[in-house]
């Protein structure tokens, strides 16, 4: 009986060996795992290294202050070629940025992909928690700051087809922006009647362009400059929204000396109607618009909306309007003037003034708009401005300096509509865009990096029928045909 | 060593004499065939903004699942029908030194089989001629990334192998295993990412496992360590657990 029971503790003591063995090379593996997966490296192998992040996004992320949430939803499965290449580039780029960003000392970024069909809860969660209920946008949460950018942000494009991804350039601004605390401050100007920011009302309310600026980080607060002494120093901004009443000398004295000693950034929309009692004619005989005395006219039938309203589907080619243009989207205004160029501007290379939106040939600006109200308007070549006119412009100084570069200076936008922001015509065809464009524009909010936009070298294989056939041929009968053939000829050596 | 040098020329020779090898060739290279063809007429029919060897390689997963049955089913199950399994372990050698001849073997084959594959592109690149579309990076991502996962899908038929006496078995037992590890891996991370979740752990780990992501990275041109450590432990640990399979007498009975 004794060898028996010795053979079985020894079968138990080897059953009980291989287990150990088991779970020790288990521990193992799991060791190699973790070690394997937190200390990595990637190296991008490309020719043009389409992989690698710049060394200035590099350094940004390095040193990021807090973790950055990134939610998608751009779906993996769409059958447009356009969306399934942004999603390809925007996943691409962004485990880069997870990559890159993983020693970041305040956390680093982190991505998730949501399909808004398929995953419903999370897509109720993104809903509720940060108002986000479309697909193919890109939503950046950090702390309580958020970010959306948006899919036509992330290319340049030439007519409809993208030319350009500049998706680092849009995502690295995007993550600074929510990332650190600082703010872009705007001061929307009061005290002269003008349109109302948290009022509901459709015609002079801008409550919800207001709250879409929120939305995108910017601190709004009003000015009132009656009793100031100059401009906020923290002001990257100011919006004149429709004064009523003109402005007065002496704040119009502190609006001039903050665009030409601060290089300050100012937005005006002035309404016809309000005859040159505007109060603002020194500042913009500074900055080389002329500001018309006239109601923008059209008859052509694809300018004018339902209601009277003008379409404009003209713009300067600018960056604030490329969007607008590659996708042909109007924007819709009510009541507008025309803004244009002075002909009589001081001369200077460092003053560029843009024509940004015009309107078309059938136009013309009418100056007895007055006279003629409640009777029909006709071009009167004697009096009227012929068009197509400009109705905002752009201007810009650059500052000279002794090195080889231009340095930004003060920017002044000027539209003769405020009809365009309003509760009732914010959200309608392109009108938020634009608006958002040249906030961003004003408030260099987009170009604190300068990361070049990586050209779309797209790759299509152009085969003759008799190409085509012969890789055909090549493929399928002379790859497989070779390998069936050496097959027989081992069975007939081995029959041998 | 020398004698696992022996081992692994006579496997070698028997893979290479043996009919189901060029039944897996024939199979692998007609359907690897059909597969470049529809991507090269994806690039005739509009332009895509990667080399095509980036599509090519997403389907990486089409031939792995037969292809690494049928060169690794029998390598221990035919030995144990046989009975010749016990006789070999007679002889000098060690069991880990069998085993890893018989994985290097068909690791060899598969390897030989993928690297075939590179004919396709350069007859392409004869008839196109556009550098674009011989683009080294991505080309060798790519084929770097065939052959460190093989190393993996391998070791996971030699122990289904290991497993059983039945060639059958162990082939069908190498397709659920290499199944679950290709597909079961992504399908528990997008359970996760749609709110499922089933195990206690975090998205890294979850991340960790993606052989699809590996595939995406390397065949971009993106070389990353970690599906490496990845590939070269899994391998390890499947080759270990068939080494003490075979030395362990539950299963060798």
């Amino acid at each position: 009986m004794k060898p028996n029971k010795d053979f079985k503790t020894q079968r138990w003591t080897e059953t009980l060996n291989t287990w150990l063995q088991v779970l020790l090379f288990l521990v193992f593996f799991a060791g190699a795992s973790y070690l394997g997966s937190h200390f990595y490296t990637r190296v991008d192998l490309t020719k043009q290294h389409r992989f690698s992040l710049s060394p200035e996004t590099i350094a940004y992320l390095g040193e990021l202050e807090r973790p950055v949430q990134v939610y998608v939803t751009i779906s993996a499965d769409s059958d447009d070629p356009d969306l399934h290449s942004l999603y390809q580039d925007t996943r691409g780029l962004l485990r880069e940025y997870e990559f890159q960003s993983r020693r970041a000392p305040g956390g680093g970024i982190s991505v998730e992909f949501v399909n808004v069909y398929q995953q419903r809860g999370k897509a109720r969660l993104l809903a509720d928690t940060y108002g986000i209920d479309q697909s193919e946008l890109i939503l950046l949460v950090s702390g309580d700051k958020q970010r959306i950018v948006f899919p036509n942000e992330l290319y340049v494009t030439e007519g409809r087809k993208r030319t350009q991804f500049k998706g680092e350039q849009k995502l690295t601004s995007a993550i600074l922006d929510v990332a650190s605390d600082n703010r872009k401050t705007i001061y929307i100007l009061s005290g002269h009647g003008e349109l109302r920011v948290d009022d509901v009302d459709p015609n002079r309310g801008i409550s919800q362009f207001t709250a879409a600026l929120r939305q995108r980080n910017f601190d709004l607060r009003t000015l009132n400059l009656t009793h100031a002494e100059g401009v906020p120093e923290d002001a990257d901004m100011i919006l004149i929204l429709s004064p009523q009443t003109p402005v007065m000398p002496h704040e119009e004295e502190m609006l001039r000396q903050y665009l030409n000693n601060e290089a300050g950034r100012v937005l005006i929309m002035i309404d016809p109607e309000l005859r040159n009692n505007h109060g603002l004619d020194d500042l913009f005989f500074d900055w080389g618009v002329l500001v018309d005395d006239t109601v923008v006219l059209d008859t052509g039938r694809d300018f004018m909306a339902s209601g009277g309203d003008l379409l404009l589907w003209r713009f300067g080619d600018h960056a604030t309007t490329r969007t607008l243009i590659d996708n042909n989207i109007p924007v819709i205004a009510g009541l507008t003037r025309s803004i244009r160029k002075d002909p009589g501007r001081p001369i200077g290379d460092s003053l560029q003034v843009t024509p940004l939106i015009g309107t078309s040939d059938s136009s013309w600006g009418e100056r007895n708009y007055n006279y003629a109200r409640g009777g029909t308007y006709r071009f009167d070549e004697n009096t009227d401005l012929p068009g197509p006119l400009s109705v905002a412009t752009l201007s810009e100084r650059q500052i000279a300096s002794n090195l080889p570069i231009n340095i930004p200076g003060g920017r002044l936008i000027v539209i003769g509509t405020s009809e365009f922001i309003t509760n009732s015509r914010i959200g309608a065809l392109g009108n938020l865009t634009l608006m958002l464009n040249l906030i961003n524009w004003g408030t260099d909010r987009d170009s604190m990096v300068n990361i070049p936009p990586r050209p779309i070298d797209d790759i299509q294989i152009v085969l003759s029928q008799d190409q085509t056939n012969k890789l055909r041929l090549s493929m399928l009968v002379l790859f497989p045909g070779s390998a069936a053939l050496c097959g027989l000829i081992v069975y007939w050596m081995r029959r041998k | 060593m020398r004698r696992f040098f022996t081992l692994l020329r006579h496997e070698t020779r028997v893979l290479f004499i043996a009919p189901s090898t060029y039944v897996a060739a024939f199979l692998f290279l007609l359907i690897m065939g059909f597969v470049f063809q529809g991507v090269v007429e994806t690039y005739s029919r509009s332009p895509q903004n990667s080399p095509p060897v980036v599509i090519f390689f997403q389907l990486f997963w089409l031939p792995v699942f037969f292809i690494v049955p049928l060169l690794t089913m029998k390598s221990f199950a035919e030995e144990k029908r046989h009975g010749t399994l016990e006789t070999l372990l007679t002889t000098p050698v060690s069991p880990s030194q069998v085993v890893l001849a018989k994985f290097f073997a068909a690791y060899l084959l598969y390897a030989v089989f993928w690297l075939l594959t590179l004919g396709f592109s350069a007859i392409l690149h004869s008839q196109a001629r556009d550098p674009r579309l011989w683009e080294i990076g991505p080309t060798a991502g790519g084929y770097l990334f065939i052959l460190l996962s093989g190393l993996l899908f391998v070791a996971i038929g030699i122990f289904a192998s290991s497993l059983t006496r039945n060639q059958l078995v162990s082939g069908i037992l190498s397709f659920t295993l290499l199944f679950g590890v290709i597909i079961g891996s992504r399908y528990l991370a997008d359970l996760t990412a749609s709110g499922l979740q089933f195990l206690p752990v975090s998205d890294e780990w979850l991340a960790y496992p993606q052989v699809f992501q590996h595939g995406e990275d390397f065949s971009r041109g993106v070389f990353d360590t970690r599906p490496i450590a990845f590939y070269l432990s899994t391998a390890a640990l499947f080759l270990i657990l068939s080494v003490l399979t075979i030395e362990s007498k539950i299963w060798r009975s």
